[in-house]
């Protein structure tokens, strides 16, 4: 009697559908992604001191008061004068700090409780392209 | 006499190679992208003309317009920015921080971030936009 074989059942994986998935998966990254660079400024600040530390040398530190819209520009103790932002860039750039070494690039930049990251941002961006190191002051409580 | 039918090519485009085509592609988008940690936090950036390109951050520090903090998209309080950063960073502290705040906050909002950055030893990119 002849043996019958039985008919093998094909274990293919169905790969047709592969490519659309893939496609599909593309499309998902290329929408995803990020290709702008972020913008920003390097800012660097060093650890906070106590303020009566921050006071003791300060007499030649150039010192910013943000008020509101005003910005004061003074040195050391002294009160200081209303000036805008590009007369100020004007006024550190004079500084030259990038020739000089961390501690004698320090700018005190007092903030008052009202003023806005927007104002305060460009700020401090402007006094690091110009290479000071921004100074935070703690508020004495 | 009967008229002989020309014999039609196939026109058929193979595409057995697409799918390999298409996985090179997700591969090399897998590796070349960089997800945005902060894309969950609402803040508006600030402008300014001293802002240039800078690269990518390693760790993001966020405070959304409600007063919220962010390290790496996570919710932190006040206290804990600074020991997120710390871990966030690692080794890695040669590489910036980006700071992104909502432009409307005030002193009391971003203080403390700049503080706890500051205390952190990290270098610090403030994220804004060019005017």
């Amino acid at each position: 009697m002849a043996r019958q074989r039985k008919d093998r059942a094909k274990a293919e994986i169905e790969t047709g559908s592969f490519s659309d998935i893939s496609f599909l998966l593309i499309i998902f990254f290329v929408l995803t992604t990020t290709l702008s660079k972020p913008t920003g400024r390097l800012v660097e600040i060093p650890s906070a001191a106590p303020p009566a530390e921050q006071k003791k040398d300060d007499d030649k530190t150039p010192t910013l008061k943000v008020l509101g819209d005003r910005v004061l520009f003074g040195v050391g103790q002294s009160e200081g004068e209303e000036v805008t932002l590009p007369a100020l860039k004007g006024k550190l750039a004079k500084y030259a700090f990038a020739t000089k070494p961390e501690k004698e690039r320090m700018v005190v930049v007092e903030v008052a409780d009202d003023v806005q990251w927007d104002r305060y941002f460009k700020v401090v961006t402007l006094v690091a392209e110009t290479g000071g190191v921004v100074a935070l002051v703690e508020k004495e409580e | 006499m009967p008229v002989r039918r020309k014999k039609r090519l196939d026109l058929v485009l193979p595409t057995s190679s697409m799918g390999d085509i298409a996985f090179l592609l997700i591969i090399f988008f897998i590796l070349a992208s960089n997800f945005m940690k902060t894309a969950n936090v609402e803040a508006e950036k600030p402008a300014s003309e001293d802002v240039d390109a800078v690269e990518d951050a390693q760790v993001s520090v966020a405070v959304d317009a409600s007063g919220k903090y962010y390290v790496q998209g996570v919710e932190v309080s006040r206290g804990e920015i600074e020991s997120a950063v710390t871990q966030a960073i690692g080794d890695h502290r040669d590489k910036p921080v980006h700071l992104i705040v909502d432009k409307s906050l005030v002193r009391e909002n971003y203080m403390p971030a700049l503080e706890a950055l500051g205390s952190a030893g990290v270098k610090v990119i403030f994220v804004g936009d060019k005017l």
